[in-house]
């Protein structure tokens, strides 16, 4: 169980998260969906611990940080590592004892070439790779869809459905409504810092629906299409 | 275009800020590097305004980059692209012009400053896609990019090495040496972004044994069969060699404690003082060491618990 409470983020006089309480637990996943800049992103660092906020992040492990694996927006690589190398980098952070990844590649991405060379997709695949080979309990994933192509979306989502039978803590922040339908247990939507809905799986149509409503509203008649 | 030069600017002043020094300064203490480092390559080889050429254009052919030239290329129209990249390119040579102006040698100033025209034609692709494999997979990253990024001077340390051990020239062996740990200080000279210390799962104590622990047995790989070498052929030396190997580790195990000292962000002028003070003056890493080793515990403690 994670226990978010009160959990506030500014920069500068720019306050980015408003009071945020979430409650996490074992087996679920957890959908966060919101417009960009709506604070998702930096919610996802708090809750990673490589931003800091005020309130407090409580869970039933010492540091969370050491079971967490965390999937970025956009993933860091750096320069002349192999895709090899970098899942090498990822399972000695976490002393897991791995060597071959060849078995392990389940993406089919070439491991021998520099991974700064990858296509968007496959930078995402190779992170999500390697949070997974770290044996985590709690996954952050920031836009796990995002970039990826349609084949390894089903991989993903099948991933995540696997997490859940094993009791892992899942996160996710998606844009394309759909996987968060296949994969949430409940979304809760961020709108500028903090949450004003929280929704469970009956209820995501309803919801899907509503954004819809919201977020469309007169803007296209506004723009005057000829 | 005047605003892409303007925004070049801003960049330049900005990278000047973040390294604590003010930009005025910045600029004045540049030029004296500048001029110092050309007096001092003048005033040691023969061969001086050949290797400035071969300074000069490589510094140029970095903005050659393919990625930067398609992305100005896409901005701006055909003609302004032309234009902004011969006029970068002229005012990144025109120093050393002036400087090989200064010494006499008006033909190599001409040559220079017609080939950094020409290079504002070029499109380098510095992404190399064959994959040059090394002996460091097992602990990436540092000495695994470092290897990849610089293998040609590994190379020209050894081969220095061998010069030394033909001409019978010891203190070019010991050059040869040095160079190689060198080499390996460069490897940890920049940090890495903040999510590559994130993700271990260990005190920030244990976190910088392990990195230490990694660069001396990568840097050992590379510098005792070098060491090996020289100590057979200048045995009576033996002590001196071991001494410069043991000063070598220590010079490593500070520059990374001085990254770590500033992390997230890179090095102040200040804590780059600080290590240049240590590597001038050995005994002052008495000081030194703990001095970074404390303020590195306190920068990773911020990001590992």
């Amino acid at each position: 169980m994670i226990e978010i409470e009160n959990l506030s983020k500014s920069y500068g006089q720019k306050q980015v998260l408003k009071n945020v309480n979430l409650s996490l637990s074992s087996g679920k996943v957890y959908g966060i969906v919101g417009e960009n800049g709506a604070g998702k992103t930096t919610l996802f660092k708090c809750i990673a611990g490589l931003e800091t906020g005020t309130g407090s992040i409580s869970s039933g492990y010492p540091i969370l940080k050491k079971s967490a694996g965390f999937l970025p927006t956009n993933p860091y690589f750096m320069p002349k590592i192999t895709g090899s190398e970098y899942l090498q980098l990822l399972c000695n952070a976490r002393n897991v004892k791995m060597t071959n990844f060849q078995a392990k590649n389940i993406f089919e991405l070439p491991l021998d070439q520099y991974a700064e060379t990858y296509s968007t997709g496959m930078k995402k695949k190779l992170a999500l790779t390697g949070i997974l080979l770290q044996n985590n309990d709690f996954f952050i994933l920031d836009e796990p869809f995002n970039g990826v192509d349609i084949q390894s979306n089903m991989i993903i989502t099948a991933i995540i459905q696997e997490l859940v039978a094993l009791h892992k803590t899942i996160v996710i922040s998606s844009h394309i409504f759909s996987t968060l339908n296949d994969t949430c247990d409940e979304i809760h939507l961020l709108r500028d810092g903090a949450f004003v809905k929280r929704v469970e799986k009956a209820d995501f149509q309803e919801l899907d629906a509503e954004m819809k409503r919201f977020v469309l509203g007169d803007r296209i008649e506004r723009l005057g299409l000829r | 275009m005047q605003y892409y030069f303007v925004l070049q600017y801003r960049i330049l002043n900005r990278r000047l800020n973040e390294l604590g020094v003010r930009p005025f300064l910045g600029y004045i203490l540049g030029l004296l590097v500048f001029v110092g480092l050309s007096y001092y390559l003048f005033y040691k080889t023969s061969y001086a305004a050949y290797l400035y050429i071969t300074i000069a254009l490589s510094t140029i052919s970095k903005l050659s980059d393919r990625e930067r030239n398609e992305f100005l290329l896409a901005t701006f129209s055909s003609s302004v692209y032309r234009r902004i990249r011969c006029l970068e390119n002229s005012i990144l040579a025109w120093p050393f012009v002036l400087f090989l102006l200064y010494e006499g040698q008006w033909r190599l100033a001409l040559l220079l400053i017609l080939c950094a025209v020409a290079l504002s034609r070029v499109k380098f692709d510095d992404r190399l896609n064959v994959t040059l494999p090394t002996p460091f997979y097992r602990f990436p990253f540092e000495f695994t990019q470092g290897f990849r990024k610089y293998w040609f001077l590994y190379l020209l340390a050894y081969f220095v090495g061998f010069k030394a051990v033909e001409v019978a020239n010891f203190n070019l062996g010991v050059g040869s040496l040095v160079s190689v740990f060198l080499l390996g200080m460069l490897h940890y000279s920049t940090p890495e972004h903040e999510y590559f210390v994130w993700i271990y799962s260990c005190s920030a104590r244990k976190f910088l044994f392990k990195k230490m622990a990694t660069a001396m047995f990568y840097s050992s790989m590379l510098a005792v069969p070098l060491l090996l070498g020289l100590s057979a052929y200048f045995p009576d030396n033996l002590l001196i060699l071991l001494g410069v190997q043991c000063l070598g580790y220590l010079f490593l195990l500070t520059m990374i404690l001085a990254k770590y000292s500033a992390f997230p962000g890179e090095m102040s002028l200040p804590q780059a003082i600080l290590l240049g003070l240590g590597l001038w003056f050995p005994p002052l890493l008495v000081v030194v060491i703990p001095l970074f080793y404390t303020r590195s515990i306190k920068r990773l403690n911020a990001i590992l618990q």
